[in-house]
């Protein structure tokens, strides 16, 4: 390391030093305070736990609901008794009706960017024709409205909210009950896209009916926010009420209907096989079908004799959805969670094998295995997973997802792995939001990013190696890097990075508080407090952000600051190394090294042209005296007389820490990119070793900005790097080597990668 | 049947089977990242595309026409090379239009890096992009340019409607 300055000065080395802060006054490391958090109050309190005056209010659900098979509609009449527990008068309640979307003249519809036309991919058959002859209408029609003894209430719709106006103010404490007709015209997804809707499959002339968001819903109406009665346009999702449901559901008697909840008459709907087969996967060790997937393609052919009604009963769950179809294949494997039994259920076409009845249920219990570790046990009765035309989407106890083969069964490696993270995804979802009740209207992150966090720890856990988004950390440097964005908490409806914000970074944060900032064991501890504190309640971001804090006693306010409020990047940069040894004092060691250094220093241009300038004294040696022939690197007696005195005044331990020749390099750092974070060292030896030095981000805590760290080592290192294993998301490791390397760009790693035959790029 | 008659009904059960199995993605959570970079030593500029391979495949089923098997590039790289020139341009400080040169791909669980180059020995300074990806299938797509020039930054979003942008480095 040519670098290095070798400096022997008399004392030994130079401390810790602090950079100058005058012109930078900066403080990253301030609490978060009335800019950034709410005050506390009585719901919800300053540790991040519920408050003890904490209320939510409730909503149960009867629902009669039939899927017609012949005209693709939906009809359905609901009860629903809401329980006001908020301190607060209602004069009226919001119920979100999100089908509306799929009105032929809804917002959605009509504020739809022009068709690129010019597409090289051209537009798919069927969404040409709804272009030009719009036909489907996939308005609500409501068609009753009416409090318990039956008398109309009158009501106002506003596009996909419906606003009843109590006949007498609902006061604290009190109970209102009302019921509604409806029935609409269930939307094409394939055509229409979104959560939910039906696939049509022309080879057999059969659907897939994967049915959510399909009854009028409770608004939430809770302490921070009041109505969360934002209009649903399609991409941003929602909060509602817990409760309890009995739903019953009325298909054509050859349907097989999958639902949240517990169905509660199984001899009336199911054959005797399925109810003897459903009693041996209660203790199965491997999934085992319930209709097999030869019943299954001989019931495709069927033609229903009648309808038949399947009653479901789910408590405190937030929402309620179901599918049914006569495709199904059924699968099921019984789960001890915490010595409770879960039944894990998997329902799918013929379409989705042999990847489904491979992986789906299995999928399912992994997931309950790993959330449970991590937040709680799973504390619902059942588990299931639906594959129809929607790609992924999250409901309590149930999801769909879309993954399927080719129809000659093969699957890529992308598919399979896709299949199991998108099921491990929206199982997951069940712990957050379903349970833990985030707004997901205001804070998709709260769901999204903890969710994402944990899918990848369960990933990890399913095989060594399992292609995660591997380096999550530097695939979201490059959008950190990015002068386009906004804070992940100026939380807004346009949000121009919502995936990155919802999804990617928050996900990345949580990662890197875990395994760089935290460590595993506080980090753990403190989301499983988090996870159980707000379990069937509503939390906030300050009570999240309060509970990692209070739960760890690490104090985390410049890492939230930094992650959440800020559109900051992690970029540190090695400045400089200085290197101080201390002096042995010894003449005999000492003054060669002088001489030496002496020698190298280089020649100025004046000396060198002056060389052959002829001088006086050569002319006229009598000038000369001893101070023109001594050597004053030449070791005297006087030298030796001084270090013998030295030497013999030191105790043993003295002479052995001078001899010992440590190196004291000191390094420079910078925070080029705003967020302060931890500080990783990793030192090279000269002779092939290395080590590992890790420091707190409270380094900065005196200067933002510029920070110098001794390191004390007893060999001569060769380089040192920052951030060896990319755990901070730094997003120029150009800069976090010295002396400096050139790392080679993604391009120029591929590209490489490319010449040497054989060689698969990573 | 007539020809035509045939030929259409052909056309419209492979597309209506492409949609019958295409799985359309619940979360609309739509965006790409492309890093824009310049080699002076080799006179080239170096553009390297990340994409969801859940937003690309069903793109490149419709193009295709039938379902496709990732793991063939000799199918799959023609069609990812099509429908990229059409959908990011690039032009220079004149107006021309740059070939964007295929490279090659790089294909995860979910992501696909998608590796172009252009010859320009003076850099980018002064081009003006378009970057159109996938607008024809989500409304809400963003697609971030993140350009780099001799230690000087541009960044760029486009949203569906934007037209070509500058790349005007700072």
């Amino acid at each position: 390391m040519r670098k290095f300055i070798l400096v022997s000065i008399l004392f030994l080395f130079v401390g810790l030093t602090f950079g100058q802060s005058k012109s930078k006054p900066s403080d990253k490391f301030r609490q978060l305070s009335d800019d950034e958090l709410p005050t506390p109050n009585e719901q919800r309190a300053a540790s991040g736990a519920p408050g003890a005056k904490y209320w939510q209010n409730r909503a149960d659900y009867v629902i009669d609901v039939e899927i017609d098979d012949v005209n693709q509609r939906l009809i359905g009449k609901e009860t629903v008794t809401y329980k006001n527990v908020s301190p607060d008068t209602l004069t009226y309640l919001w119920l979100q009706i999100d089908q509306n979307i799929h009105a032929k003249d809804s917002d959605a519809a009509v504020t739809q960017p022009a068709p690129a036309f010019d597409a090289v991919t051209g537009l798919p058959i069927g969404r040409l024709d709804q272009i030009v002859n719009r036909t489907y209408d996939g308005r609500v029609n409501i068609t009753s409205v009416r409090d318990a003894k039956g008398n109309p209430l009158k009501n106002t719709l506003n596009k996909t909210m419906l606003r009843i106006d109590l006949p007498t103010p609902l006061a604290s404490g009190g109970t209102f009950v009302f019921s509604i007709d409806w029935n609409y015209a269930i939307n094409n997804n394939r055509i229409f896209g979104g959560r939910a809707g039906y696939e049509f499959f022309p080879r057999d002339g059969n659907y897939i009916y994967e049915m959510a968001q399909w009854f009028p819903r409770m608004a939430a109406y809770y302490d921070v926010y009041g109505w969360q009665h934002k209009q649903f346009l399609g991409s941003g999702e929602f909060t509602l009420e817990f409760g309890d449901y009995t739903v019953n559901i009325t298909a054509p008697n050859d349907h097989v209907v999958s639902s949240t909840g517990v169905l509660q008459n199984p001899t009336q709907v199911l054959k005797p096989e399925w109810i003897t087969r459903l009693k041996q996967s209660e203790t199965a060790k491997e999934p085992i079908k319930i209709i097999t997937n030869e019943e299954a393609k001989a019931n495709e052919a069927s033609k229903p004799t009648g309808k038949k009604t399947w009653t479901f009963k789910a408590e405190n769950v937030r929402d309620f959805a179901f599918a049914n179809s006569r495709k199904f294949i059924w699968d099921s494997q019984g789960h001890n969670v915490a010595g409770k039994r879960v039944m894990a259920m998997s329902f799918y076409p013929n379409e989705g094998n042999p990847l489904w009845e491979k992986y789906s249920t299995h999928a399912i219990i992994h997931t309950l295995n790993v959330y449970s570790r991590y937040s709680f046990d799973y504390p619902y009765p059942v588990a299931q997973s639906i594959n129809g035309p929607v790609g992924g989407m999250e409901y309590p106890m149930i999801c769909f997802n879309g993954p399927r083969p080719l129809p000659d069964g093969t699957y890529s490696a992308g598919t399979k792995y896709g299949l199991i993270s998108v099921i491990i995804h929206e199982v997951g979802h069940n712990y957050f939001p379903m349970i833990v009740n985030s707004d997901e209207r205001q804070w998709t992150w709260m769901d999204e990013g903890l969710n994402t966090f944990l899918q990848y720890l369960a990933e990890q856990e399913w095989e060594k190696g399992y292609p995660s988004r591997r380096g999550e950390a530097q695939y979201i440097a490059e959008y950190m890097a990015s002068e386009n964005q906004v804070p992940i908490m100026t939380q807004s409806d346009s949000v121009l990075q919502f995936g990155n914000n919802g999804y990617g970074k928050p996900a990345t944060a949580l990662n890197i508080l875990r395994e760089t900032v935290m460590g595993r064991e506080l980090f753990d501890h403190a989301f499983k407090t988090y996870s159980e504190r707000w379990k069937f309640k509503r939390p906030a971001p300050a009570d999240f952000f309060r509970t990692m804090e209070d739960a760890s006693a690490v104090d985390l306010d410049w890492f939230f600051r930094g992650w959440f409020y800020t559109t900051d990047e992690t970029d540190m940069s090695i400045e400089n190394v200085r290197l101080y040894q201390p002096s042995t004092q010894n003449p005999e060691i000492e003054k060669p090294l002088l001489r030496k250094q002496a020698n190298e220093r280089p020649r100025t241009l004046s000396d060198q042209r002056n060389e052959n300038l002829p001088k006086r004294i050569d002319q006229y040696p009598s000038l000369r005296d001893l101070y023109n022939d001594q050597d004053q690197f030449a070791v005297t007696e006087r030298d030796r007389t001084a270090y013998s005195a030295f030497a013999n005044s030191l105790s043993e331990s003295e002479k052995a820490l001078l001899g010992a020749g440590y190196y004291f390099y000191v390094v420079d750092v910078k925070n080029i990119g705003g967020l302060v974070m931890p500080v990783i060292f990793k030192v090279e030896y000269m002779d092939g070793t290395s080590e590992e030095i890790r420091i707190p981000a409270e380094i900065w805590r005196y200067n933002n900005f510029d920070v110098s760290k001794l390191i004390v080592t007893k060999k001569e290192a060769k380089a040192i790097v920052l951030d060896p294993d990319l755990e901070t998301a730094d997003t120029d490791l150009t800069n976090n080597f010295f002396p400096r390397r050139a790392v080679p760009t993604r391009f120029q790693v591929f590209k490489q990668g490319q010449q040497v035959p054989g060689r698969r790029p990573n | 049947m007539n020809k035509r008659a045939k030929l259409f009904g052909a056309v419209f059960l492979a597309v209506a089977s492409l949609l019958a199995v295409t799985p359309v993605h619940g979360h609309k959570f739509h965006t790409s990242l492309t890093r824009l970079e310049h080699d002076s030593k080799k006179g080239l500029i170096e553009i390297t595309m990340r994409v969801f391979l859940h937003d690309l495949v069903p793109v490149l089923e419709r193009l295709n026409g039938r379902r496709l098997d990732m793991d063939k590039p000799a199918v799959v790289d023609p069609l990812i090379v099509s429908y990229v020139s059409r959908n990011f341009e690039i032009s220079d400080k004149k107006g021309t239009v740059q070939k964007l040169v295929w490279v090659g791909k790089d294909v995860d669980v979910d992501n696909a890096f998608l590796f172009f180059e252009i010859a320009s020995q003076e850099g980018p300074v002064g081009f003006s992009v378009k970057n159109s990806l996938f607008f024809e299938s989500f409304p809400e797509q963003t697609n971030l340019l993140v350009s780099r020039f001799e230690k000087k930054k541009c960044d760029l979003v486009f949203v569906v409607g934007d037209k070509m942008k500058e790349l005007s480095f700072k």
